[in-house]
């Protein structure tokens, strides 16, 4: 049996039959084991196992690595980024190249003293997991059912990913679920997260069963639907990350983005998304997956733009024009390396150097057809032109688009400056488009921002890098094209410390708000102060999400630390404001702080908490709490993914 | 000659606030370099020259305090770590954090934490003083954990490793640097006050490294080992010692005050080519009972090519590539400390690809002053409890007795446990010095998974290795003076209502009090079906570990975080937490002493158990 791909047949609407088939087990204790199993049959199995045929010769004499010609593919294009641009790169690409590093680079696999690192040889003889709990993950994941509230769960908060699919397979990862994004359309909620349990069952799962599999389709993302409003969620295991052929394979590493456009359609963004032909050359894209049926099946994942091998496509994100729900907007930032490549050195856009630029790309007819990119932003590294030595660089990053009430489409992101006048400085740009995309206004600078923590690394050793939340007010009373974005900013609360920059600043969520369609913004303002009656010297917020309801209520959500006077241990808030972000009133979304454990899973982005989280509005509601936010939850070093629909206490 | 080292420069943050100013554009990497010319570099950094011998995954083979000198070495060579301070800005933020903490200072000792009242239900009281977390930094120093504790009459002096002692001796200025600090408690441990840091001493080339072992002779006199690295450079930044070695510290008075440390034994970090040579770890101590005077100190020195050409392939055919040549070696002292013998060898490995190695010695001295030193001999498959024995006072041993087997918790390949923290197979030891009937029996306990593995995909892929082994506690016991041990027994069995998979207990401490009753304590995650949150437990026998009964110590189940503090290897647990007993045989039952983490942020806390 071939659980991912069983599971990919459950996900996609396809006819499937039962066989018999077998797995092969090595147990310390017990010897080989042949287990009879039930799964699905689907028929791409046959035509991977043609295409295996023709492999297997040479696998017989060395055992290949997973994915080798893209985790290749990545470390060249890794040796050409400098530290701080690797930092830019999400979990899914930090995660991937970690795994790279170990298969092929032991010695750097990482920090060399976390004994977690030994000269990793993949195993020759692979054995699959144990009969029972693969039985019952079978079982779960084939059969996903909605989970009642648990009464031992955090507060009201739902959890969405499914803790029963944890620790089945083993003790070492695939227990992580975090980077969430949600959407709501009708009674259907669907969320999207980042899941290590995706990954191994998808990605580690088919090669133990198989040794000589080569290539694989792989996903390291997880899904959940809800069909009462966010009550209860039932887990698909992992998102649908499409057949594997002898032509080509597919992987999704990460950075979900949800929207819907009605009960039933729900879209999934995935970035990036790397697609191998058949000759095995990887491009980078962006992928998204549709689901007709509210979240209940999902369709092999496409790519809506696709560029070389030489780029990394990285932090998509996705909306939906509320008024034209068959108008998509899609932004991403792209690592540009064609100009570092010979081969492509001469017709690169920035010749011999790095580019990076924020791009964007639509469709009119509800994703089935994009446009071709349209550039936001692009920065071409400087160098000397006569010695060819690096000058400096500015670093769009992090891009996010909105459409406003009357089609306007508005996109914002951070820009790290390492040249002119303002290099060092970190700043929160927008710009406009009139036309759908086409064409842009003059960039608008909405507001400098000063990193929080120690140039962006908070206590408890969690990364935390400015990012902008965006969200359009697009009801009829909010008036026309009011516009907020949130971020966190460390200006407000600055103390001296002995190590590193020398400063650490506690983090606050700012937001500013722009009443003309984003040409003028206000003054940042904290969107919840620091309590006069802190007991401690700050605390952090971080990451925040931000959304406008149908009624114009707006919605803050972020992390933070108010609850624990050593600013260690993590709460959801979410801040309400039902005039225009002029006052604010904060609620708890969780029932007790957790404490911020993020490297318990071996496979896990160690540098933070996940990227980011959102909520979404109730688009058919006028109600108070017409929002659903999702955002993890970290129980005892487990990371799950939890939401609720956000209410007004009494 | 304290000007002298005045004008050297005071260990890493004052020198991290003066080398960009005294050395413009000068990197702070330390590289060893021949002559040892150094210009007041990272003193640590010394110890990158293994990592460049033997790959970065030496490290994992060293205890948690030696793991952690490493990666101090290595966080301190990073230029940007401390460079905010080289600014006026930073500088003016340590003058502010110090008026801060010496305001603060003039407040303690005091008592750590509410007093647990005699004749109560006891409770875990805490030992080292909390609020001095965070006074400099948001970013580390707010660790402590892997303790030792010494218990005599009304006084018990506690040891652990602490990030904070290092920030603080660091910022005080007070001479040598010191990772490692010091609880007191002068009513058999009801309530504690916690010191800043251990003396250190004046010398800005001291380092008292951690991996704390405490013993003591009567309520007013203790003795605290340490691991010591002796780093100095002249007045023009040539290196004049680099020296590693295990340090003795001495109080007489019921550990509050603390004597200038002493070098048990020292040998050299490196040769007149920066090439290195010995890296004395994982130290024991234990003191007489019939004299205090002597003392004896057991450690792992992993000793390099150049130290002993046995396990140089070109000498020696057939060893592979070579390794460090691992030595148990035991020092001693008839002074009290004072003076120390030249180093005995106990056992050797040629750790040939970092493969096979020795290493968790303890010392222990029976009731006639006969001498036992276990250890484990580890390799890929496991590891075995050896122990020899002296009746001479250390001078001679009998021959090598192997005590019992373990296999590896978590898979074999990685000693990282499910949490991805780091433990070990050490064992621990304990010897009868009081009763009548079993006097002189011995106990040994260790970590062995042999009986409770699953099958782990993960495992499999990368280590080559189908399972995952859960730890459980196990112990040993010989009746004849270590000569013949007992089939190992499981002090605490998986509670037959448990929820999970399995749940691993580690790091275990044993110990025997003045009636002859046995406690075992150890890490222990029972009550978390998905075998991460952690609690501490006491085992208790009243019948020489045939019967034992279960003592939680923790009030709370705790997560294990392991990454937030900047100054500890990303996968520090510590190596162990031991157990006293009144050395005085007055009180009865057993001090433990353990860590618990409140939202990722590790202190020390203590407990005294009867059965």
């Amino acid at each position: 049996m071939k659980l991912g791909a069983a599971n990919a047949c459950k996900n996609t609407v396809r006819e499937s039959s039962w066989v018999l088939s077998s797995i092969k087990l090595n147990s310390k204790l017990g010897g080989t084991i042949i287990l009879g199993t039930k799964g699905r049959f689907y028929p791409f199995l046959m035509f991977l196992f043609l295409a295996f045929l023709q492999v297997q010769g040479a696998a017989a004499q060395q055992r290949k690595v997973p994915q080798e010609k893209l985790l290749r593919r990545l470390l060249e294009l890794e040796q050409k980024l400098s530290p701080e641009q690797i930092e830019h790169l999400s979990g899914g690409v930090a995660n991937y190249l970690a795994f790279a590093h170990s298969v092929f680079d032991p010695q750097t696999a990482g920090p060399d003293d976390d004994g977690r690192k030994p000269p990793f040889t993949l195993s020759q003889t692979l054995s699959g997991g144990t009969s029972k709990a693969l039985a019952k993950l079978t079982i779960l994941l084939n059969n996903p059912q909605a989970r009642s509230r648990g009464e031992e769960e955090n507060g009201d908060a739902e959890q969405i990913s499914d803790p029963r699919l944890n620790f089945q397979l083993s003790r070492f990862t695939g227990f992580t679920q975090n980077t969430s994004s949600s959407a709501w359309c009708g009674h259907n909620v669907v969320t999207g997260f980042q899941s290590t349990l995706a990954s191994l069952v998808t990605s580690v799962l088919p090669f133990e069963q198989d040794p000589n599999l080569l290539v694989n389709s792989a996903s390291s993302l997880g899904v959940a639907f809800s069909t009462n409003d966010g009550e209860s969620f039932t887990d698909l295991g992992f998102l649908n990350p499409g057949p594997t052929t002898t032509n080509i394979n597919t992987v999704m590493l990460g950075n979900p983005v949800v929207a819907c456009s009605s009960p039933n359609k729900f879209y999934y963004l995935t970035s990036p998304f790397f697609v191998s032909d058949s000759s095995a050359t990887s491009v980078a894209a962006v992928g998204l997956s549709v689901s007709t049926d509210g979240g209940r099946q999902w369709a092999d994942p496409v790519s809506i733009l696709q560029k070389g091998g030489l780029h990394i496509l990285d932090r998509a994100w996705l909306t939906v024009d509320p008024h034209q729900p068959k108008r998509l907007y899609v932004t991403y930032f792209d690592f540009d390396l064609d100009g570092l490549f010979a081969e492509t050195a001469a017709t690169a856009r920035c010749p011999n150097v790095l580019r990076q630029a924020i791009e964007l790309v639509s469709s009119s007819d509800g994703g089935q057809t994009w446009s071709s990119p349209s550039i936001v932003r692009e920065d071409c590294d400087v160098i000397d032109p006569n010695t060819g030595k690096f000058i400096g660089r500015n670093q769009p990053f992090a891009p996010q688009v909105a459409v406003g009430a009357g089609g306007k489409v508005f996109l914002s992101y951070t820009v790290f400056l390492g040249l002119g006048a303002q290099a060092g400085t970190v700043t929160l740009n927008f710009r406009r488009s009139s036309d759908q995309g086409k064409s842009f206004d003059p960039e608008v600078s909405v507001s400098n921002i000063v990193l929080s923590g120690d140039v962006g690394r908070l206590q408890g050793d969690i990364v935390d890098l400015p990012a902008p939340a965006m969200a359009a007010d697009s009801s009829k009373r909010g008036g026309k094209d009011t516009l907020y974005i949130a971020w966190t900013d460390g200006r407000d609360n600055p103390q001296v410390d002995v190590l590193g920059s020398g400063s650490y600043n506690f983090g606050d969520i700012l937001i500013a708000k722009s009443t003309d369609g984003g040409s003028t913004w206000s003054t940042p303002k904290p969107v919840s102060p620091t309590p006069d009656d802190f007991a401690g010297i700050g605390r952090d917020q971080f990451q925040p999400a931000v959304a406008v309801n149908r009624d114009g209520a707006l919605a803050v959500c972020y992390y933070d630390k108010r609850n624990d006077p050593q600013n260690n241990a993590v709460d959801r808030f979410c801040s309400l404001s039902r005039d225009h972000g002029r006052s604010f009133q904060d609620f708890r979304q969780t029932a007790a702080s957790w404490a911020p454990i993020h490297d318990s899973d071996i496979f896990v982005d160690r540098r933070g908490l996940g990227l980011y989280d959102t909520v979404a509005p109730h688009l058919a509601s006028e109600e108070d709490d017409s929002f659903f936010g999702s955002f993890q939850i970290i129980n005892n070093a487990v990371p799950g993914v939890h939401g609720r629909k956000i209410r007004r206490e009494e | 000659m304290k000007s002298n080292h005045r004008n050297q420069f005071i260990f890493v943050l004052w020198f991290a606030v003066l080398a960009p100013v005294l050395l413009p554009g000068g990197t702070l990497r330390a590289q060893a370099k021949p002559q040892g010319k150094s210009n007041g570099q990272n003193r640590l950094g010394q110890l990158l020259s293994f990592e460049s011998k033997f790959g970065p995954s030496f490290t994992n083979k060293l205890s948690s305090g030696g793991a952690s000198m490493f990666h101090l070495a290595k966080v301190l060579s990073d230029p940007s770590v401390m460079a905010g301070t080289a600014t006026p800005q930073g500088r003016m933020a340590i003058e502010k954090a110090m008026t801060r903490f010496q305001s603060k200072r003039r407040a303690i000792p005091q008592v750590a934490g509410e007093e647990a009242a005699e004749g109560h239900k006891p409770a875990a009281v805490p030992v080292n003083d909390a609020d001095l977390d965070y006074q400099f930094t948001r970013l580390g120093g707010f660790t402590q954990s892997e303790t030792s504790s010494a218990w005599c009459g009304d006084t018990v002096v506690a040891g652990f490793n602490d990030s904070g002692a290092f920030v603080r001796t660091v910022v005080e200025n007070v001479g040598g640097a010191s990772f490692t600090s010091v609880g007191v408690s002068q009513n058999r441990g009801r309530s504690f006050t916690g010191l800043p840091f251990l003396n250190p001493g004046p010398d800005p080339g001291t380092f008292l490294g951690g991996d704390p072992v405490v013993v003591c002779s009567d309520s007013r006199h203790f003795v605290y080992a340490s691991l010591l690295s002796q780093i100095n450079f002249d007045s023009q930044g040539n290196l004049v010692q680099a020296l590693t070695g295990i340090s003795i510290s001495r109080s007489s008075s019921s550990g509050l005050v603390w004597d200038n440390p002493i070098p048990a034994v020292t040998k050299d970090l490196v040769d007149s080519f920066g090439s290195p040579i010995h890296f004395l770890d994982k130290e024991w101590l234990a003191i007489d009972p019939r004299n205090p005077n002597n003392l004896y100190v057991t450690y792992t020195d992993f000793g390099a090519f150049g130290s002993d050409l046995v396990c140089d392939d070109h000498i020696t055919p057939g060893m592979g590539d070579g390794g460090p040549d691992v030595h148990i070696e035991m020092v001693s002292s008839k002074d009290g400390g004072n003076s120390w013998s030249a180093p005995v060898l106990l056992d050797r490995q040629c750790n040939i690809g970092l493969e096979q190695n020795l290493s968790g010695s303890q010392v222990v001295v029976g009731p006639k002053g006969e001498v036992y030193v276990a250890y484990a001999f580890i390799d890929q498959k496991g590891a075995e409890m050896r122990i020899r024995s002296s009746q001479d006072g250390g001078a001679t041993f009998a021959p090598t007795v192997v005590a019992g087997q373990a296999t590896t918790a978590s898979s074999l390949a990685i000693f990282n446990l499910e949490g991805n923290f780091r433990t070990n197979p050490f064992p621990t030891l304990a010897v009868d010095s009081f009763g009548d009937a079993h006097r002189g029996t011995l106990y040994m306990a260790w970590t062995d998974a042999t009986l409770n593995q699953v099958p782990d995909i993960l495992a499999n892929l990368f280590f080559s290795d189908p399972v995952y082994s859960f730890g459980d506690i196990v112990l040993s016991v010989s009746r004849d003076g270590g000569n013949t041990w007992s089939a190992p027994k499981l002090v605490s069995l998986t509670p037959a209502g448990f929820k999970g998979a399995g749940r691993d207990q580690f790091m275990p401490g044993v110990a025997v009090d003045g009636r002859g009753h046995l406690a075992v304590c150890y890490s222990d995650r029972r009550n978390d079906p998905n075998n991460l949150a952690i609690d501490h437990f006491c085992s208790l026998s009243t019948d020489q570990g045939r019967s034992f009964k279960d003592v939680r110590e923790t009030p709370f189940s705790w997560s294990p975080g392991h990454l937030e503090d900047v100054f500890l290897n990303p996968v520090y647990m510590g190596d162990y937490d031991a157990v006293s007993v009144d050395a005085t045989g007055v009180n009865a039952g057993f001090f433990s002493t353990f860590q618990i983490q409140t939202n990722t942020n590790p202190d020390v806390f203590g407990m005294r158990l009867k059965p």
